[in-house]
Parts: structure tokens; C-alpha cells; sequence
């Protein structure tokens, strides 16, 4: 860990942003289909 | 016995095996295009995933973070991004209109079987091409492992691919794709902590790296600019590729499609992750490469046991396969489903359509072998062919794509012009780039930005000079607009 702490710094940046944006993906889609779900529901 | 050979023809024969049971599930043409549009997520998901990883991020992208270092990770985040807005703005409304191809998009909303025609010629030369070389490249896989002649390997390889696809159809396609991409995964994940008790673990391995190459920590080896430059160019392509398209007509709803574009984004988050690794890892064990290409070989030959290198050489193989099969059925329909059952003979039976659908996939899979066996697999054309696969395919349908769904003034003659001009544009870049623009040497910005951008001007432009597209083009894509205009409350176009 220390070795990555101490050489990777050029490569965090993008792993973070890029499980970032996976996670708000998700969440995005769940409330996407749930929308859609109650639409059609009504 | 060479525990890696057995290790790769099991592999081979579980892959025919997905086909033959595949085939028990095809009855007509949507079964074999789509498969009855009845994909769930993982399927979807792990399909696309495994498109996308083709043997160039085991062989090709492992090469340049073998070379340049971190700094490449980055053009990874295009990938999310990209998927995330076809999720929201092309999804939706190709599973709606529910054909089986690209050229279906193409022909149905600019009316035209002109427009659609133009389509299946760009699809059948660059996929033929492309697939040329991943035959080739498969021929010296099997020349590698098994000591038998390239061409020979070639052959092999060809009937592998062939006979899945031939007898299973999008179905057997995307299982395999499924099982290819775990074992691309487990191939890669397993790799990694073998790997890293040969360089002593991570601290050691990134100790010694730095003190071999300290650019590869820096963004000196591959700069903002350069990686902004390639980035642009994998997110404007991506919303042009027919097999990624065509997926989404094979997943059940539009809710399945948003969890299977997730679940892809997890894979291919994953398998980049194993791959930046697993380049540093060779970096350290093997810093004196001839090339960057030969990392994940060196890995799979001198780091692993036996049998976890013939995973890992099945990894490589499954990544081309999972790749090849694709181009292939998008191949075989452009001719099965574009050219025979919509322009040639649109009124044959479902039977006849099916029969011409799998003999046009043989004969997508024939052809290229052919080529190359009769010798036509060096040529210049080819190899430009070849590196600019992805430019061409984004250059030629991006904008058709993504503008004929957000703009209903985009006409027949604009999508002609599009697909043909950006064309154009992209191979003139590729072979006479500009030498400075915007500070940077010409030959670094890719030509699929080029090209989208002169297909996008054209497209605006004829659109704007053309008769308006009718309105039963229009209806699957603008539903609701297009019902206002069918009950008077709102004009057209």
C-alpha cells in the first residue's frame, strides 16, 4: 500500500473517478427503473 | 502433455459445445439475430463487456502501459461515460423500434434503401478486413502453442469461431462471450498475486519499476493533450458500432439494458484494473521487451504455473474470439437480414431467412480465410484498414447514429452524406494529417475526430438544404412528438 501511495499518484485520480462514476451510474439507474416502474403503476 | 495446449482445447471445445446447445433455441431469424430480444442483464451485460475487451487490451493496451506507464489508465473513463449517455439518449429508443441491426436504424429512419445500403458496404469491407487480421493473429497464437503451420492455426481457428456462430446464432455468441469474459477475468486476477510473488510484492515491484523507468509514474510519457486526443476519439466512436448497437436489441427491457450497461462498466473496471497491474508487473520482471506487446506472453510463459498459463493464453484467445464472433454475425446480417430478407426478397419465409442467415455468417467467416490464404492478407490498403477500424466505423455512423435520435430534421441525403464524408475525412487525416493544430503535431489527433466532425457538418448542412423526413420514419423514434402531430396540436417537423 505505501508503495502505491508513494509511486501511483498519477493513477488514483482516474480508479476513483472511475468507481465514481460507476457508483452514480447505479444509483441513476435504480432511480430511473423505479420511475419507470411507478409509471407504469398509475 | 503441454498442460497449456489441453488446458486451450478444452476451452475450444466448450465454445462449440455452447453452440450446439444454443441451437436448440433458434426457430426463426429474431432468435438467431437478437435472440427473440429475451437477454437479461448478465448476459447483456457480460456481452458487452467482452465486445469491448478485444485481444487489443491483452496484447495491444497491457503494450502502451507497458511502455508509457499509469498515465494511459485514464482513457479508461470514457468508457462509463459513453455507456451511461447511449443508456439515456439510444437505448431507449432502439429497443422501441426492435429490429436486429444497425442498418435497420439506418434504412428505417432516413427511408432509404440507399441509406441503408451505403451502410452494409462500409460494415462488409472494414469487418472483413478486421477480421483478416484477428485470423491471422489467431494463426500465430495456435502457431505458438500448438507448433502446428500459421496456416493451419488459421484454419482452426476459423472453424472454431465459425462453428459456434454458424449453429448458435447471437445466442451462442454472447454465452460464449459470457464464459469468455470470466475467464478473461480469472486469467488476469489470478495472474496478479503470482505475478507479484516473482517481483516480491507490490512495494518491491513499484520500487524497482521506478528506479528502471520513473517516467512511467509521470504524465511525461503519454501527455494530457495525446491522452485527451485518444480519449475524444474511443468516446465519439463507441456510439458507432454496430455490434455494440445491436445488443440492445437483444436485451428484454429498457430497465435489464441500464443494469447490463452497469454490470458492463463493473467488467471492464475490473479487467483494466488487472491489466495496469499485471503491465507493471512484466515492467519489473521483464523491463528489456522487444516489444510491449509480448508482456502478457512473457507473463503467461515464465511467471504462471501450467495450467494457470493456459487460462491466461486462454484469456488472450477468448478476447479475440468474443470480439471476432461479433464482427461476424454483424457481418452475416448485413447481408442475411439487410440485403436479402429487407431489400432482395423482403416476402421469404422465416425458414429461408434463417437458412440465408447462417450461410451468410459461414461465408462472412469463409471469406476472410479465403483472403488470407490466397495471400491478400499484407497489403498497404489492408493495413490502414485495419488501424483505422475504429476511426472508420465511428467516422461512418456516430452521427447518423446519435443525430437521426435527438433531431427529427436529419434527412435521407444528410445521412448519405454524412456516412460517406466522414469517411472520407477520416482516411484523408489518416494519410495526410495536417502538421500542427492547435499546438500539436497533426498525426496525433486521431481520425475519427475528424471525421465525425466533417460527417456531423454535412449532415447539418444537406439536412438543412433537403425535403423534411415523413413522418412514418420518425414515429418509432419520436413517439410522443409524433402523436401530437397525428392529433393537430403540434406541427411538423
Amino acid at each position: 500500500m505505501e508503495a502505491l501511495v508513494r509511486y501511483g499518484n498519477v493513477s488514483w485520480g482516474i480508479w476513483l473517478l472511475y468507481w465514481g462514476v460507476v457508483v452514480l451510474y447505479f444509483i441513476w439507474a435504480v432511480a430511473a427503473n423505479r420511475r419507470e416502474k411507478r409509471g407504469e403503476e398509475s | 502433455m503441454n498442460v497449456p495446449l489441453l488446458v486451450f482445447w478444452i476451452y475450444m471445445a466448450l465454445m462449440l459445445g455452447v453452440g450446439v446447445i444454443a441451437s436448440r433455441f433458434i426457430h426463426d431469424p429474431a432468435d438467431y439475430w437478437i435472440a427473440g430480444g429475451r437477454f437479461g442483464w448478465p448476459l447483456g451485460g457480460a456481452g458487452m463487456a467482452a465486445t469491448q475487451m478485444s485481444a487489443g487490451l491483452y496484447i495491444g493496451t497491457i503494450g502502451l502501459m507497458y511502455t508509457v506507464g499509469w498515465s494511459f489508465a485514464w482513457v479508461v473513463i470514457v468508457f462509463p461515460i459513453s455507456y451511461w449517455l447511449m443508456t439515456v439518449y439510444i437505448a431507449p429508443k432502439f429497443k422501441r423500434f426492435g429490429q436486429f441491426t444497425l442498418p435497420d436504424y439506418i434504412g428505417h429512419r432516413y427511408y432509404s434503401h440507399a441509406a441503408r445500403l451505403v451502410a452494409v458496404v462500409v460494415i462488409l469491407i472494414s469487418y472483413v478486413v478486421y477480421i483478416m487480421a484477428q485470423i491471422k493473429a489467431g494463426g500465430m497464437i495456435a502457431k505458438t502453442l500448438v507448433g502446428i503451420s500459421s496456416e493451419a492455426g488459421m484454419i482452426a481457428f476459423t472453424i472454431f469461431l465459425i462453428g459456434y456462430v454458424f449453429i448458435g446464432g447471437i445466442i451462442a455468441e454472447t454465452v460464449s462471450d459470457f464464459i469468455q469474459m470470466m475467464i478473461m477475468l480469472l486469467g488476469g486476477f489470478v495472474a496478479i498475486p503470482l505475478a507479484l510473488r516473482h517481483t516480491g510484492g507490490l512495494d518491491s515491484l513499484m520500487a524497482t519499476v521506478h528506479a528502471q523507468a520513473p517516467q512511467m509514474f509521470t504524465w511525461e510519457s503519454m501527455p494530457p493533450a495525446l491522452l485527451f486526443s485518444m480519449a475524444l476519439a474511443f468516446f465519439l466512436g463507441a456510439f458507432g458500432r454496430p455490434e455494440q448497437l445491436a445488443r440492445f436489441y437483444t436485451i428484454k427491457d429498457v430497465p435489464s439494458i441500464r443494469w447490463a450497461i452497469g454490470f458492463c462498466n463493473v467488467l471492464v473496471g475490473l479487467a483494466h484494473f488487472s491489466v495496469i497491474v499485471l503491465a507493471f508487473a512484466a515492467r519489473g520482471l521483464f523491463p528489456t521487451l522487444p516489444v510491449g506487446d509480448m508482456a502478457m506472453p512473457s507473463i503467461a510463459n515464465h511467471v504462471l504455473p501450467p495450467i494457470l498459463g493456459g487460462v491466461l493464453l486462454s484469456a488472450l484467445a477468448a478476447a479475440m474470439m468474443s470480439t471476432v464472433d461479433s464482427l461476424m454475425l454483424v457481418a452475416g446480417a448485413a447481408i442475411g437480414n439487410d440485403v436479402y430478407a429487407k431489400v432482395l426478397n423482403p416476402n421469404a419465409s422465416e425458414r429461408s431467412k434463417l437458412l440465408v442467415g447462417r450461410i451468410s455468417t459461414l461465408v462472412m467467416g469463409l471469406i476472410p480465410l479465403g483472403l488470407l490464404l490466397l495471400g491478400f492478407g499484407g497489403g498497404q490498403l489492408i493495413q490502414i484498414i485495419v488501424a483505422l477500424f475504429s476511426a472508420i466505423i465511428g467516422s461512418a455512423f456516430a452521427v447518423p447514429v446519435v443525430i437521426g435520435l435527438v433531431w427529427r430534421r436529419a434527412t435521407r441525403e444528410g445521412a448519405i452524406a454524412s456516412m460517406v464524408g466522414g469517411l472520407i475525412a477520416c482516411f484523408w487525416w489518416q494519410l495526410r494529417p495536417p502538421k500542427t493544430i492547435f499546438g500539436l503535431p497533426g498525426s496525433t489527433i486521431f481520425p475519427v475526430v475528424p471525421g465525425i466532425l466533417v460527417a456531423a457538418l454535412l449532415m447539418v448542412a444537406v439536412s438543412l438544404a433537403t425535403p423534411a423526413p415523413p413522418e412514418t420514419a420518425l414515429a418509432p423514434f419520436f413517439p410522443r412528438r409524433s402523436a401530437e402531430q397525428a392529433a393537430g396540436t403540434r406541427p411538423g417537423p
